[in-house]
């Protein structure tokens, strides 16, 4: 060995602790938050999911939004006291209240076979299947898209983990006149493993767990559900994250219903933000888009059929057979590995790689539930257990209807910032 | 490293335009802190340890977001211009870092209760006893020197990316990096005058 050897083997250091990575994160957060609030009064805020716990959400890919002058719009976000990982925490809170043109450039030449095998018959005819089946069910026009899901997120409590559950309705308008609404409770927790069952009663089985040990004032997750609360938005049509960018009710009406236009259009909107995307990027970007479509925007039977067909040529994608939704509903489930530090995929996040299931009901075509697993929990997220169920939204209801939502009086803005307690 | 292939040029290229693209998105940031935390944590941890190092991995990221509008792409990767403000961190606290060196000099080679091979010890000892040679003579170094030299060796940084973390020319990198070897290795053949630690190259 040579000196440059030796001083490369010396003092040698251990990664940061999630501990440590989470407090910069949070002092980056601030400083950004900071900011955000210095600038924020002009500009519609989105509660996604302000009431989870201070855990990541599904990390999705956000290229950047162009509208048609090419000029860059702002992105705005809120709520995202609460969420730590950032990217995903922005991925998940923001929201336009402007519209975006679908891409008509083509896009670069990105072939995204080269991502690996497409799924094997059995899985094709399955899915094929399932489009074959998305019928007619609903006029997919209306004055509101009411959709009812419930969310989980695993959250680390003392030294054991519950499952946290989080219900939404939102009222999506689709008049520029009109506000979302949403109400938002908190669903209940409990421990989430036998494991944790057991550490939960060494502990004295506890009926609530303090959200911040060292902030008493932020309060409490409980066992039992809480009380409903609602949140208003400013007048404005309801926009959706679909792929690279976010389209009305409108707009999603008019995406291609062919499969195989909708992949193109696709990787077009995922290049345009992010225009050096791998093509296993834009595979794993496809199938977050996917998830998109069918699970978190009003769609037509025809493009949910499209989505089936498209994805039954996605490269990545695994069959797992029947299983039961986190909501005890039959399905079957196709899964893929993501954020796994591989080639061809860059900017992984540090928590390792996850196993995401999209869960549909074969029969009828519907989609019932998408969840991630942690497969080599890592990081901020080593306290996972390998394989367990990490986070999942499960769709309870969708319609369209002309009905007035909710009354409003004493709810909450979307605009407004929470300031954290402590 | 592979400072030189094309997958490391794209990863630079998209981390600058992910920069850029903060200067009005600021959101986009958050990118860059999940990117090279760790990477930038370590670095900084090998200079200071325990809380300073922390704080200088985390205050990186807070001055690199404040200072988003000033980065310009021209002058080097994001990454570099990361190493960079964490060098200036660290330099703000040499005596703090050269107490780190010398101490860590002065610690065991191994913990008391590490079994060591009986055949390995001698080699062992010998690299242990090197090592901590060289970090003392760490402490030694000049500043400019020192912070060339550990850019390369324990940022992982290119002779280029050196340069551009530290705002001087490729080739001054490169007589510093050749002084401070010079240094350590004086301090290493003080221990080892038989001369039995293979030269570099």
């Amino acid at each position: 060995m040579d000196e440059i050897d030796l001083l490369a083997t010396a003092r040698p250091v251990t990664p940061p602790s999630a501990e440590t990575t989470a407090a910069a994160r949070e002092r980056l957060l601030d400083l950004m938050r900071a900011e955000q609030a210095a600038t924020a009064q002009r500009h519609h805020f989105r509660m996604f999911a302000p009431m989870f716990p201070p855990v990541p959400r599904r990390r999705l890919r956000m290229p950047t939004l162009t509208d048609p002058s090419g000029s860059r719009r702002r992105l705005r976000l809120v709520g995202w006291g609460l969420v730590p990982v950032l990217a995903a925490a922005v991925a998940a809170v923001l929201a336009l209240t402007a519209t975006w043109t679908p891409p008509d450039d083509p896009g670069r030449d990105v072939d995204i076979a080269d991502a690996g095998p497409r799924p094997p018959q059995e899985l094709r005819n399955l899915l094929l299947a399932a489009a074959e089946r998305s019928s007619a069910d609903d006029p997919a026009d209306g004055r509101y898209w009411v959709s009812e899901v419930e969310s989980g997120t695993l959250m680390e409590v003392d030294r054991y983990a519950i499952m946290g559950r989080t219900r939404e309705t939102s009222w999506h308008p689709n008049r520029s006149g009109d506000r979302a609404v949403h109400l938002q409770q908190w669903a209940g927790g409990a421990p989430a493993s036998a494991a944790d069952r057991a550490a939960w009663q060494r502990a004295g089985s506890p009926s609530s767990w303090p959200k911040d040990e060292a902030c008493p004032a932020a309060g409490s997750w409980t066992a039992g559900p809480g009380t409903v609360r609602t949140v208003v938005g400013e007048p404005a049509v309801a926009t959706y994250p679909i792929g690279g960018g976010y389209l009305t009710a409108a707009q999603i009406r008019e995406l291609p219903t062919d499969p195989g236009r909708l992949q193109v259009w696709m990787i077009d909107s995922l290049l345009r933000g992010s225009p050096e995307m791998t093509a296993s990027e834009l595979s794993e970007g496809i199938f977050s888009a996917m998830i998109n479509l069918l699970y978190q925007a009003p769609n037509t039977p025809a493009l949910r059929a499209a989505a089936y067909r498209l994805l039954a040529d996605l490269p990545g994608l695994r069959d797992l057979g029947p299983v039961t939704d986190p909501k005890g509903r039959a399905g079957n489930a196709v899964t893929m590995l993501t954020n796994e530090e591989t080639a061809g995929v860059r900017q992984a996040d540090t928590g390792g790689a996850r196993e995401v299931r999209l869960i549909f009901d074969p029969r009828s075509g519907q989609p019932l539930a998408w969840e991630t697993r942690m497969l080599r929990p890592a990081d901020y997220l080593s306290w996972v257990p390998a394989g367990a169920l990490f986070d999942y939204e499960a769709v309870l209801r969708t319609r369209w209807t002309d009905d007035v939502p909710p009354p409003t009086t004493g709810a909450l803005t979307e605009g407004a910032l929470e300031s954290p307690p402590c | 490293m592979g400072g030189h292939t094309t997958r490391a040029v794209d990863v630079a290229d998209d981390d600058a335009a992910v920069l850029l693209r903060s200067r009005a998105e600021p959101e986009c940031f958050a990118d860059l802190f999940e990117r090279y935390f760790a990477g930038l944590h370590g670095y900084a941890s090998r200079r200071l340890d325990g809380a300073g190092g922390d704080d200088v991995a985390a205050e990186t990221f807070l001055i690199a977001f404040r200072q988003r509008d000033r980065f310009d792409p021209a002058r080097g990767s994001v990454r570099a211009w990361l190493y960079g403000i964490a060098t200036n961190l660290i330099r703000a606290r040499r005596r703090e870092e050269a107490q780190g060196y010398l101490a860590y000099a002065r610690a065991a080679a191994h913990p008391p209760d590490e079994p060591v091979h009986e055949e390995q010890t001698t080699d062992r000892v010998a690299a242990e006893a090197a090592r901590k040679r060289i970090v003392a003579a760490l402490a030694g170094l000049p500043e400019r020197d020192r912070d060339a030299l550990l850019l390369v060796v324990w940022g992982e940084l290119s002779h280029e990316e050196t340069a551009a973390a530290l705002g001087i020319p490729v080739g001054t990198v490169g007589s510093r990096l050749h002084r401070a070897r010079r240094r350590i290795r004086a301090a290493l053949d003080d221990v080892n005058p038989t001369g039995r630690t293979a030269r570099h190259g």
